[in-house]
């Protein structure tokens, strides 16, 4: 009597999960996030569990087994699933996934409550590790919180120089023929330098008088221009460091092209 | 109970379930001294240290970054303090709780991803994760998973980890970055758990289990490349779970404690997750897919050669299927795997060759420090010796044992690590990457020799003798990390992170790379042919995009657009090229600058600038991009184009 208590007990529950699987499958398919990505997550969750289950029950696997079993049908899952999809020319996107773990978490429920397995003895390795006693409690918890502690302390410090790096500052001077018959240039100054930058930038179209152009630009920000310029003729751009032209800083050419 | 269907391991380690003895009587088997839960406090206090381990390896990535001369030199006793605390305490008779056990492999995977991670804890660097970083962000643009990849053409047709990476970007809405760094600690962790349940089901005993699970983890490739986001990475554990899954077809026979309670009727699910391994590995890795037939082909006729009744013919239809399903992929999809792996297979054909002719191939090992090679040599003598014992004791008493016999040939393999690293001109890489097989049965080889019957020598349990055995283990456990660390991934130059290095892998990965390469792709769009040295091949393909041309050493030389330059132009449809002017600054760190560089290893001057500049003084080359030390080049039209 107690094993059917537990089994439609654990049915309600496993039905209620069922209901819930394909809400949070159109939550995943057309909700915003974060609320679709915790659909995902929770249909994936269930999978996982419910799958890992009625594949291969619980009695006679340790814990570990479970969990790792629990994690590998959701991969699995998505790594064939997706490869069959993209085989059946499906156009592989968030919808397409919602409704796979939606779908397979679902059948794993279905299977779960057809299969109507009650609760077995479970694998008798025993797994609690902590020890007796508040001593013993206290001691592990302060050691742990300091351990913690540490490894945050790893986790900021890698962070911190990682974002403070000092690589040398740069900028980047480009120019490409553009638009129809290629007959204009674009031409771009991108300033990484590390403080906002004076810059000089002159173009020079065939045997045309240079035209200089004065910016400043600031870290990360991009100068576009756009010059006609036939095919036929030489582009020569020059961006010179500071507000005087004097060595080139950066400079890029483009050859003339057969019309 | 059959001996012939017992789990592999010591007639002392497979008696009955250990919580149906007490304590005393375990004792006397496998660990004399051990009590029954240890220190109270012994778990928490190898967390501590290991923490404490990987803050030390934390400082000295952070000294490489900000130029601490002094800090650098805490990694290696950060690597450490991480790996022999967790080690000692997974060898210690006190060890009395599986979930100690398990815990004690649980904290080797998140203090190594640790370790891993923050290398690069920002942003992924690694060459090999960016181009499955590139074929994520493609499935995801493109909703299709045959868009090309030009860093990896082969990844391709082995797109198990970018469908996965792409469902969980696309559902998740993070990034690919952050997805990758997630589903990489996943997939590691799922090798961790799935080789553990692997160790477990063979040789039913949790400690012998932990065990190997941590001498695993001292694998050259385990640190760093096992752990990337990479289609490896994917495949390797379902290879286990696979292995796992044939495994519990003899454990309700088996009569060890684990078989006690096996589930009834979960045949047609067995059979369900090993369809679902085989489908796994097979769509998301190559070499995995080769391994995984080579293994089940030993199991295969080892099962088939048993006996009659004992003869099990489900290994020989589980081969038949995974090999079916491999050469099928290979045939109809991966079509290209045979034009990808056959360098690397002419490469190690010539070693071998060379060596016959008394020419030996360069290693790469001879870069490291000396004590790094010494401790590299000493990890193989140690496990070598651990296996030969392990085979000689298992074999007479488990002949009859169907795994037995692939378990210990496995595990011998690993005297062709040795060689392998010394024939191959990529040696110390080809032996890395076998070690991430080879070192499955090495490890659990190795932890039943560990785990056997230790002598009843009382000198040994008291004074001197137990401090002497207590510095042999510190000393063994100490020898196999080194070892590991100092033959695997990153190489010495490059185990820390730090300024730019050119042709230094990780190493070179710099803004202003990315930022040439993040330009070409929105000034050209994607697939164009460009010729450019090994870093510029790493970003232009993988960041930019680009379809990056190998062999291009030629154009390089300061020779302008003569007959050699305007062939390889021509011929390969080379339209631009990227030039790095740091090339002229600093040796290669890897020892060429170029892919197929006929000058590898060679070099003893960089490259001159003027052989650099010389391409843009060529007649009719545009130069498009210079952002100080990377010019771009438009070879269109030019005199190489003609």
């Amino acid at each position: 009597m107690t094993v059917e208590r537990k089994w439609s007990g654990r049915s309600a529950w496993l039905a209620a999960v069922g209901i819930a699987v394909p809400l949070l499958g159109v939550v995943d398919a057309v909700g915003p996030q974060p609320f679709a990505a915790a659909g995902f997550a929770v249909n994936l969750t269930v999978l996982g569990v419910a799958g890992g289950r009625a594949l291969l029950g619980q009695a006679g696997l340790s814990r570990v087994e479970r969990a790792t079993v629990a994690l590998a049908v959701p991969i699995g899952t998505l790594v064939l699933g997706t490869v069959a999809a993209a085989a059946l020319h499906f156009q592989l996107d968030r919808r397409v996934w919602a409704v796979l773990a939606a779908l397979t978490a679902e059948a794993a429920i279905i299977a779960l409550l057809w299969r109507g397995q009650p609760g077995g003895p479970g694998h008798p390795l025993r797994w609690p590790i902590l020890p007796p006693g508040r001593h013993g409690r206290m001691l592990w918890g302060g050691l742990l919180a300091a351990a913690g502690v540490i490894l945050a302390a790893a986790v900021t410090l890698s962070v911190w120089t990682a974002i403070r790096q000092a690589y040398p500052a740069f900028s980047a001077l480009s120019a490409i023929r553009v638009g129809p018959g290629q007959h204009s240039v674009q031409i771009e100054l991108t300033s990484e330098e590390p403080a906002p930058a004076s810059f000089i930038v002159t173009v020079r179209v065939g045997r045309a008088r240079p035209e200089p152009v004065t910016l400043r630009l600031a870290s990360g920000s991009t100068w576009r221009k756009t010059v006609l310029a036939p095919r036929s003729s030489a582009v020569r751009v020059i961006a010179y460091r500071g507000t005087t032209p004097r060595t080139p800083y950066r400079k890029v050419y483009l050859a003339p092209q057969a019309s | 109970m059959n001996p012939d269907t017992a789990p592999i391991g010591w007639p002392t380690a497979v008696i009955s379930t250990r919580q149906d003895r007490p304590s005393a009587q375990r004792a006397a088997g496998l660990h004399a001294a051990g009590r029954d839960h240890g220190h109270p406090a012994a778990f928490p206090l190898v967390v501590l240290l290991s923490s404490l381990g990987t803050l030390a390896v934390a400082a000295a990535y952070a000294a490489g970054r900000a130029g601490w001369p002094y800090l650098t030199a805490l990694y290696w006793p950060g690597q450490l303090l991480v790996y022999v605390p967790i080690a000692l305490r997974a060898y210690s008779s006190r060890l009395a709780r599986p979930a100690e056990g398990f815990a004690l492999v649980l904290l080797l995977f998140v203090q190594q991803t640790l370790v891993f991670r923050l290398y690069s804890p920002l942003e992924l660097k690694f060459p090999d994760e960016l181009q499955h970083w590139r074929g994520t962000l493609n499935v995801v643009h493109s909703g299709t998973l045959d868009q090309a990849n030009y860093s990896l053409p082969v990844a391709v047709h082995y797109p198990g980890l970018e469908a996965l990476g792409g469902a969980v970007s696309a559902s998740t809405g993070l990034s690919v970055t952050a997805t990758a760094f997630i589903v990489a600690a996943l997939l590691h962790l799922l090798l961790a758990g799935g080789l553990y349940a692997l160790c477990l089901r063979i040789s039913a005993d949790w400690r012998m289990a932990t065990l190997a699970c941590v001498i695993y983890a001292a694998n050259p490739h385990y640190l760093f490349f096992d752990a990337m986001y990479i289609y490896q990475g994917l495949a390797l554990p379902f290879l286990v779970l696979l292995l796992w899954a044939m495994r519990l077809w003899r454990s309700p026979d088996s009569g060890g404690p684990l078989a006690s309670a096996a589930a009834p009727g979960g045949a047609a699910g067995r059979w369900i997750v090993v369809l679902m391994a085989i489908g796994v590995v097979t769509v998301s890795h190559h070499i995995t897919s080769f391994v995984l037939i080579a293994a089940l082909a030993g199991l295969a006729v080892a099962g088939a050669c048993q006996p009659r009744p004992d003869r099990d013919l489900r290994p020989l239809v589980v081969w038949l299927l995974a090999t079916s399903a491999v050469v099928a992929w290979a045939l109809l999809v991966a079509r290209d795997v045979g034009s990808y792996l056959a360098p690397t297979l002419a490469q190690l054909g010539d070693s071998a060759a060379g060596l016959v002719h008394g020419h030996a191939a360069a290693t790469g090992i001879e870069a490291a420090p000396l004590w790094e090679r010494l401790v590299t040599v000493g990890t193989l003598v140690f496990l070598a010796v651990l296996v030969v014992r392990g085979s000689r004791d298992l074999w007479p008493r488990r002949r009859g044992e169907p795994w037995a016999l692939p378990l210990i040939a496995g595990a011998l393999l690993i005297f062709a690590l040795g060689p392998l690293r010394l024939i191959a001109s990529d040696g110390a890489e080809l032996s890395g990457r076998a070690a991430t097989f080879i070192y499955i049965p090495v490890a659990i080889v190795a932890a039943m020799t560990l785990c056997r019957p230790p002598r009843s020598d009382p000198a040994l349990r008291r004074g001197v003798g137990r401090i002497a055995a207590g510095a042999a283990r510190m000393a063994a456990a100490a020898v196999i990390v080194l070892g590991g660390i100092a033959s695997g991934w990153p190489p010495a130059w490059d185990r820390l992170p730090g300024p730019y290095l050119p042709a230094g892998f990780e190493r070179s990965v710099d803004p202003q790379g990315i930022a040439a390469a993040r330009w070409a792709l929105s000034a050209f769009g994607p697939g164009h042919r460009w010729a450019e040295d090994l870093t510029g091949q790493s970003l232009l393909s993988a960041v930019g995009d680009q379809n990056p041309v190998r062999g291009v050493a030629v154009l390089y030389d300061g020779q302008g657009a003569d007959p050699a330059a305007r062939y390889l132009v021509t011929h390969l449809q080379i339209r631009f090229l990227a030039v790095d002017l740091r090339d002229s600054r600093q040796l290669p760190a890897s020892g060429a600058y170029f892919f197929a560089d006929p000058n590898a290893g060679r070099y003893r001057a960089p490259l001159p600038r003027a052989h650099l500049k010389a391409i843009g003084r060529v007649a009719g080359v545009s130069r498009i991009y210079d952002s100080g030390d990377i010019e771009l080049y438009d070879l269109r039209g030019s005199a190489y184009d003609r």
